[in-house]
């Protein structure tokens, strides 16, 4: 181990501190649900700034094992935003529910060290620990609500099928490294290039690893466990399982199989693109017959999974047409746009009781025109109408597929007809908070000042992306082209 | 193409194997032939009672979580203890960060009342 080594991995130290300084302060301190929240976000932001210091020096450390580059500090960021956004959310919903709010942004903050894993991890059996980092606290998260049936019921699902999908990844995993004789994401990827071409028994393993991630991002025929969970969660939970163990599995996806998996990239591009295909489709048209917001955004986020699986599939049949940039900037762009529709929803859910039906919905922009304008905004970037981030997410997508040339194009035009059917069931809640009245009066509900922040950060950054793209795509084009060097 | 049939020679050998065990099993096991004691579970012992599903207190689950932790670190001291000499200060300053981070833990347990039988 030396001086180098502790430094690349100071952001992992950091975040790790982070989840220790909350729980020990909320076990100083029980309770105080401020100080635990104030402690993990100036913590977060210490974790940022050591993200962006260890990348002024990026490199290799611990023998090859973790490594630090322009991809891992922009998936980094990404999920420190996505845990920032979720702390702030949380405690408003969780408070009147008596459930804990330190062990809640503790918890958090462990499953974004192993997301932190992921991206960095340069070796197969480090990213397999980040996996299983990243996605226990999720399982915990998902049944946070103890004494909740529903909760229960969504984290045994979530549970039962991520271990099996862990298992059966790993599985692929052992086959992979049986084959190339080592575990080093580089060594694995001059091994299968080397070999030239797909072996029966590599492909055998190329189908585990598929299958395993593909339940991890919830891709159609992976699927079912995905609205149940949402469902069930505490709806900050859900925000956060909608989007942060999705990102970490893209992350995971990219160093699997961009990186390791990257010379034999025309033999998984069909099953990339089936998966696309029959993901956004499907995810679509069983949203359409939603009633409940939650379930609906639920579904909605496996159609987006399909979405940013046509990037990668127009990056694996040609890697110069910018589907790995397309996709980087997707999980930038949905990470805030889905969060910050699900902190509208939690804001709504405030008073134990009140379901996230779309009656819930009904006459909101009159009842709290602030909130009703902020899901309007979010509804519209998730359709993928200008000015918004949604936009540009989508434009690069079906740019990128159209570029890639062959039979990639025919997934272009998918893609926009499934953004046409997405349509029908985002802007129905547009209808039913502007052209519906309550059937019931709603009691009036305040919300707290953090919820406010964490909403309104959420349309800043949901806007800035869809007026500005620029710099962010400027960042994805640097994290992608860092996975080019070799 | 060969290599090709033995991934079906597997699957096949593989589907197979499960009927002919459960086959077996059925074959051996599942006629009393008029003795009702070759139906148990167990031949000889105390007869079993109640069902199998039923419901017992998981109020342990945490001390036999707290349990593995320490006992999965009893294995790292153990190991690291053999080797302490050759590790140097690295090694013990090592121990010191992973027993620390175990503390915490066991601090914040015992803080919620954990450990207190209820």
């Amino acid at each position: 181990m030396t001086w180098s080594d502790v430094t690349l991995i100071a952001p992992l130290v950091a975040a790790l501190l982070v989840a220790f300084a909350i729980i020990v302060v909320d076990a100083i301190a029980p309770h105080r649900d401020r100080i635990a929240v104030a402690v993990g976000l100036a913590g977060l932001a210490i974790v940022a700034v050591l993200t962006v210091w260890t990348d002024q020096a990026p490199g290799l450390a611990f023998g090859g094992a973790y490594t630090v580059d322009t991809l891992t500090t922009y998936l980094d960021l990404i999920f420190i935003a996505i845990v920032a956004l979720t702390v702030l959310v949380g405690p408003d919903y969780l408070g009147p529910r008596d459930l804990p709010v330190a062990e809640f942004a503790a918890t958090l903050v462990f499953a974004m060290t192993g997301a932190m894993l992921i991206a960095g991890s340069a070796d197969l059996l480090v990213l397999f620990v980040g996996l299983e980092l990243m996605v226990l606290p999720g399982y915990l998260l998902a049944g946070y609500a103890k004494r909740d049936a529903l909760s229960t019921e969504g984290a045994i699902k979530y549970f039962l099928l991520g271990s099996f999908s862990s298992a059966i990844f790993l599985f692929g995993l052992a086959y992979v490294w049986g084959l190339t004789g080592t575990t080093r994401i580089a060594g694995v990827a001059d091994a299968i290039a080397a070999a030239q071409g797909l072996s029966p028994a590599l492909a055998m393993g190329v189908a585990f690893v598929t299958t395993g991630v593909a339940f991890k991002i919830a891709a159609v025929p992976f699927h079912y466990w995905t609205p149940d969970a949402y469902q069930g969660s505490p709806t900050p939970v859900t925000g956060y399982l909608s989007v942060g163990p999705k990102v970490g599995a893209f992350a995971l996806i990219i160093r699997v199989f961009v990186e390791a998996l990257g010379p034999i990239n025309a033999d998984w591009l069909p099953v990339m693109g089936v998966l696309a295909v029959l993901t956004m489709t499907l995810g679509n048209l069983v949203a359409v017959t939603q009633t409940n917001v939650k379930r609906m955004l639920a579904y909605s986020s496996i159609a987006h999974t399909g979405y940013i699986l046509v990037g990668l599939t127009a990056y694996a049949a040609d890697p110069n047409s910018g589907g790995l940039e397309a996709v980087l900037f997707y999980l930038a762009a949905y990470s805030f746009m889905n969060l910050g529709a699900f902190a509208v929803v939690s804001a709504l859910q405030k008073r134990p009781g009140v379901t996230s039906q779309l009656d819930t919905f009904a006459g909101l922009g009159r009842r709290e025109p602030y909130l009703g304008i902020l899901m309007t905004l979010f509804l519209l970037s998730l359709t993928g109408i200008p000015p918004t981030a949604g936009f540009f997410a989508k434009a690069l997508i079906i740019l990128s597929a159209v570029q890639a040339g062959g039979w990639v194009p025919i997934l272009a035009v998918i893609t926009v007809l499934n953004a046409v059917a997405a349509a029908f069931y985002y802007l129905r809640v547009v209808v039913y908070m502007y052209m519906r009245d309550p059937q019931i009066e709603p009691a009036e509900v305040d919300h707290g000042p953090l919820l406010r922040l964490g909403v309104a950060v959420a349309a800043v950054a949901t806007v800035i992306l869809g007026v500005l793209p620029g710099p962010l795509i400027d960042a994805a084009t640097k994290a992608a082209s860092s996975l080019f060097r070799g | 193409m060969t290599e090709l049939w033995y991934v079906v020679g597997f699957a096949v050998v593989g589907v197979a194997f499960v009927f002919l065990v459960l086959g077996l099993s059925w074959l051996i096991t599942h006629r009393n032939r008029g003795d009702e004691h070759k139906g148990r579970p167990y031949e000889s012992g105390i007869d079993t009672y109640g069902d199998t599903w039923g419901r017992f207190g998981i109020s342990y689950y945490i001390y036999a979580l707290l349990f593995v932790a320490f006992d999965i670190e009893v294995i790292f001291i153990y190991l690291w203890a053999l080797v302490f000499r050759d590790l140097l200060l690295a090694g013990f300053i090592s121990m010191l960060i992973f027993v620390a981070i175990l503390l915490v833990g066991l601090g914040y347990a015992w803080r919620k009342g954990v450990l207190t039988w209820k």
